[in-house]
């Protein structure tokens, strides 16, 4: 446990190449679709006006902002935003599932090369994905049944909130511990599809299913553990954000810094990712930090 | 039910006409519920097992003759010549009735209220009598408004039941009795006159009564919480926690000051007893309600005259019949609470707020809902706006990322930076008493970690950042601003949100772009004026514009009164723009300032050309009376120093302009790409966010 927590936390820097390669697989579709575009439509509408520099800090420098104006220069033509980051979303997700195959296949196997390994579990991962994109449905649908509206209970306790509470927080910790757990099951998954070369999706998602059955406490132990490692990332990566806040006159070397800040903060949370994925294929047996770079 | 009409229109009338607006629940055939399918809404659907009608069984006059008969009635459908709807019904009277004189009817008809459907119906469990929740709304027979044509003879202005209108009526005397089961709480329009009495068989029985209203709405629950307390101006000022008192009371002395009134409302110490029927899970929101709806008493006391009425009733619905909620009647007004939303959130306060404003728009200065909603909903949504911004401060925030605007959030105070961490690690729940501070509401202290994770797109909420920009009005506007005019009748509009935009957002930013265009102290005169002069009647657009004329500066009437036309007859979108800003040094050592300024769209304003010089000072270049055909104008200057940049004004225009970013342009230079670039970063950032949420290593 400890020897997996620790690769967890050292891969940002121990297992760079890879959470590299993971960082500009999803930053490079942003930043091509989301990034130029957004930076060329506001530069527009902001680089001439007398107040822009306001932009850089809004939320610090409320007086005399006009919230109206920064609005404009973001809404109008960037409307089609939701259908881009959409596109982004489902380009990503093929992106990232072909390189997870590469990923997990060379944290299994450090002999195996990257491209060798998005190529041969590439395919397997996306209708393992596709699966288990089916399962949540599944479960949703589950759980939709079971907290269908009981007529006569939601009539009978109509004077309070308290039944539609109950029922909408079940409803999202039911729908949070699905979600959480199938993506458990849907690591071990890929980790068992790989170790075994399977080619099926159903039987490596079973067997990734038992493999957290079978080791369920240390295995929740580890997932506890990686999220809140996740979570550090994301106070780190707030504190990164908040401590490099702008004022309105800052330089363009001070916004650069900013920028990079920003960067290595996304990055790094990259990182740990991959130092997830390492911990697990440590704790499942498989593969120990120390033989890392023996033949495979 | 015994009816007496009176004939004031000086001319004999052969006919009445009848609302039986409870049969649009009748069928899916309906007028109501064909336009509700053609356009669903969300919120409470028709239930086809409980469905909603009005059944008139007689009408008879006092010599017992039958009106309601085939003879004699025929259902009506001006609107859309749909024959199956039944909301309407003209009734032939067999001798006319003289002007002055009166006739004395007699009806007999069953009502059954739907399970709750726009703000009427019932909630609870149909076999447990005690579990239920009555809104009884649009219940009775009720006679349309005798108006008059172009030729000043009297006209029936009678429309069906609409998804997009709401009701008319006019204003008479109500005494009702109403009959309920042991337990349950009633509340109802007007006054109680008589009772509760305790019938042989248990049931309680009150009399209410209500003079110059032009409806009676009642509700009945179990589980009503009653809490009543007198409301005075006087009081409410001495006693509303958190300044709001003394607030309210500087915005009605500043509102006479203007009027060259001699007290800030005209009866100070009347009294005005206000009941609130809450759920019992909701009771500790009593004093959100009664600060709320005092700050309104308040202000429109003070801006448009004298609440006439001893009583108001404020109904919470319980949650399975919050579509009763958010709704106005005369002298009861139903609003909409969540105990579960945290208390910077003014979606209780904002509604309430809204529904007492009706009182005014709707109820007092009668205005015809079906056929100019803007006059009820624009001049109430501009009132609430008001009201809140004196009462809870600018109410509007945004991300720190971006595009999206919260309405009806508190705003926080920036936090300095050395309390960031307490609030981080959550030192602030801790008890201090001592730091306690009497507010409106208890605003919670702003966690900086929850502002990261709530800025992040999935999370993509609010930021407690005030502003003065009504910014959620005017995006609605916005998006439908070249749909539709907005005098127009309800049913005439293509899209819900068409009609919204049209009834809500732009008369507001219009009444907002009106006071700027009128200056303050002409704007409250008209205001005032308006709502006084037309109190009790049924004033339309045109009298409102012919008040703003009476009020407004000789020179400005012609723009003032082309502005207001174009608002409500056409469907026009304004932008004016800086297209070019530059500044050339002459020989003799002066600038030649020159500003190219475009308006786009049809709307006629004065657009104020403004220059800032290098030392920061600014100077009015010209004021552009921008209506006719140009659209376009170079404005040249000659001045002492070179120009920095060039801007639009005035204010005001900032409610209506399609596109702020353009309003004010730097001389030369090769522009500043920091902002892009920082602002670009950010929202890259945050989209990695959402995709690392769906596309991760291990998903």
């Amino acid at each position: 446990m400890r020897e997996a927590f620790t690769a967890a936390a050292r891969a940002p820097g121990a297992r760079w190449r890879l959470a590299l390669a993971l960082w500009l697989a999803r930053l490079l579709p942003i930043l091509l679709f989301v990034g130029l575009p957004a930076f060329g439509r506001i530069a527009e509408a902001s680089a001439h006006h007398p107040d822009a520099g306001r932009l850089l800090d809004a939320p610090s420098d409320a007086s005399g902002f006009s919230y109206a104006w920064g609005g404009d220069v973001v809404r109008g033509p960037m409307s089609d935003l939701p259908e881009t980051v959409s596109m982004v979303v489902i380009l990503a997700w093929i992106v990232v599932t072909l390189l997870a195959g590469g990923i997990t296949a060379r944290l299994l196997d450090p002999g195996t090369r990257l491209p060798d390994g998005c190529a041969r579990f590439g395919g397997r991962f996306l209708r393992l994905g596709l699966l288990v994109l089916v399962a949540l449905y599944i479960a949703d649908v589950a759980i939709n049944t079971l907290l269908a509206d009981r007529q006569s209970g939601a009539a009978r306790a109509h004077h309070t909130q308290d039944y539609d509470l109950a029922r909408t927080w079940t409803r999202g910790l039911l729908t949070l511990a699905v979600v959480w757990i199938l993506g458990i099951v849907h690591a071990y998954a890929r980790i068992d599809l790989i170790r075994g070369d399977r080619v099926s999706a159903v039987r490596s998602l079973c067997r990734g299913g038992m493999a957290l059955l079978r080791d369920l406490p240390r295995l929740l132990l580890l997932e506890g553990g990686l999220a809140l490692l996740t979570g550090v990332g994301v106070v780190g990566a707030y504190f990164a954000r908040d401590l490099s806040r702008l004022s309105a006159d800052a330089s363009g070397l001070e916004v650069g810094a900013h920028v990079v800040l920003l960067l290595s903060a996304s990055y790094l949370r990259t990182g740990l990712e991959v130092g997830a994925m390492e911990a697990r294929c440590i704790l499942l047996g498989h593969r120990s930090p120390q033989n890392e770079t023996a033949p495979a | 039910m015994d009816l007496v009409w009176r004939n004031t229109s000086g001319h004999p009338v052969d006919h009445l006409w009848f609302h039986l607006y409870l049969n649009a629940f009748r069928d899916k055939e309906s007028s109501y519920l064909r336009e509700r399918a053609a356009e669903p809404r969300g919120g409470a659907e028709w239930d086809s097992d409980y469905p909603g009608s009005l059944r008139v069984n007689a009408l008879r006059r006092e010599d017992g003759t039958n009106l309601w008969a085939d003879a004699t009635r025929r259902f009506e459908c001006p609107d859309d010549g749909n024959t199956k709807d039944a909301t309407l019904a003209r009734v032939d009277l067999a001798a006319p009735v003289a002007p002055g004189e009166t006739i004395a009817l007699s009806v007999d008809f069953d009502s059954q209220l739907p399970r709750v459907l726009h703000r009427t119906g019932w909630a609870g469990d149909p076999e447990d009598p005690q579990s239920l929740f009555f809104m009884v709304a649009q219940w009775f027979p009720k006679l349309a408004v005798l108006g008059r044509d172009g030729e000043g003879l009297p006209r029936w202005n009678a429309h069906q039941f609409h998804r997009n209108t709401e009701f008319f009526s006019d204003y008479g005397s109500y005494s009702v009795t109403l009959t309920v089961p042991p337990g349950f709480v009633v509340g109802a329009t007007g006054r109680m006159a008589g009772g509760p009495v305790r019938l042989a068989d248990g049931r309680l029985s009150t009399t209410y009564v209500a003079d110059d209203v032009h409806d009676f709405a009642w509700t009945a629950s179990p589980h009503f919480v009653e809490v009543a307390f007198p409301w005075t101006f006087s009081s409410y000022c001495a006693e509303a926690p958190g300044g709001i008192g003394a607030r309210v009371r500087e915005a009605a002395e500043e509102s006479a000051r203007l009027r060259g009134a001699a007290a800030p409302v005209p009866a100070p110490e009347r009294e005005v007893l206000v009941r609130l029927l809450l759920q019992p899970d909701h009771a500790a929101l009593a004093d959100r309600y009664r600060w709320s709806v005092g700050a309104a008493l308040a202000l429109c006391a003070a801006w448009y005259g004298a609440y006439p009425y001893p009583t108001l009733t404020v109904v919470d619905p319980p949650a399975g019949g919050t579509g009763a909620g958010g709704m106005e009647y005369p002298t009861l007004i139903t609003v909409g609470g969540d105990r579960t939303a945290p208390a910077y959130e003014t979606g209780l306060e904002a509604v309430t707020i809204h529904e007492f404003a009706h009182q005014y728009f709707y109820g007092l200065v009668g205005t015809n809902e079906f056929e100019q909603a803007w006059l009820d909903e624009g001049f109430t949504s501009f009132t609430d706006r008001r009201v809140q911004e004196i009462a809870l401060g600018a109410p509007i925030a945004r991300t720190r990322y971006g595009p999206i605007a919260t309405p009806r959030l508190r705003p926080f105070a920036p936090e300095p930076v050395f309390q960031r961490l307490s609030h981080l690690l959550r030192l602030d729940a801790l008890p201090h008493p001592w730091k306690r501070r009497p507010t409106l509401l208890p605003v919670p202290a702003e966690s900086p970690l929850w502002a990261y994770l709530r800025d992040l797109p999935p999370l993509h909420f609010d930021a407690f950042v005030p502003s003065p920009e009504p910014l959620p009005t005017r995006h609605s506007y916005l998006a439908s601003a070249t749909h539709d005019a907005m005098d127009q009748p309800g049913w005439h509009f293509a899209a819900r949100t068409d009609y919204r935009a049209n009834a809500y957002a732009k008369p507001t930013l219009m009444l907002f772009a009106l006071r700027g265009m009128l200056g303050e102290a002409a704007f409250h005169r008209a205001m005032y004026g308006y709502a006084t002069r037309y109190r009790f009647e049924h004033p339309r657009g045109a009298d409102f514009v012919s008040v703003v004329r009476e009020h407004a500066a000789e020179e400005a009437r012609p723009m003032v009164d082309a502005f207001l036309r174009a608002m409500m007859e056409s469907a026009t979108r304004l932008d004016v723009a800086v297209l070019g800003a530059s500044s050339a040094r002459r020989d003799d050592g002066r600038h030649d300032w020159t500003v190219r300024v475009q308006r786009r769209g049809d709307l006629a304003v004065a657009i104020e050309v403004f220059g800032e010089d290098d030392a920061g000072e600014v100077h009015l270049l010209e004021t552009w009376r921008s209506g006719g055909s140009a659209t376009t104008r170079a404005v040249r200057a000659v001045m002492e120093r070179p120009m920095r940049c060039a801007r639009l004004g005035p204010d005001w225009i900032r409610h209506l302009d399609a596109d702020l970013s353009n309003n004010a342009r730097v001389s030369g230079g090769p522009g500043d790409r920091r902002p892009a670039l920082s602002l670009a970063a950010r929202l890259a950032l945050s989209v990695e966010e959402v995709v690392r949420s769906y596309a991760g290593l291990s998903r």
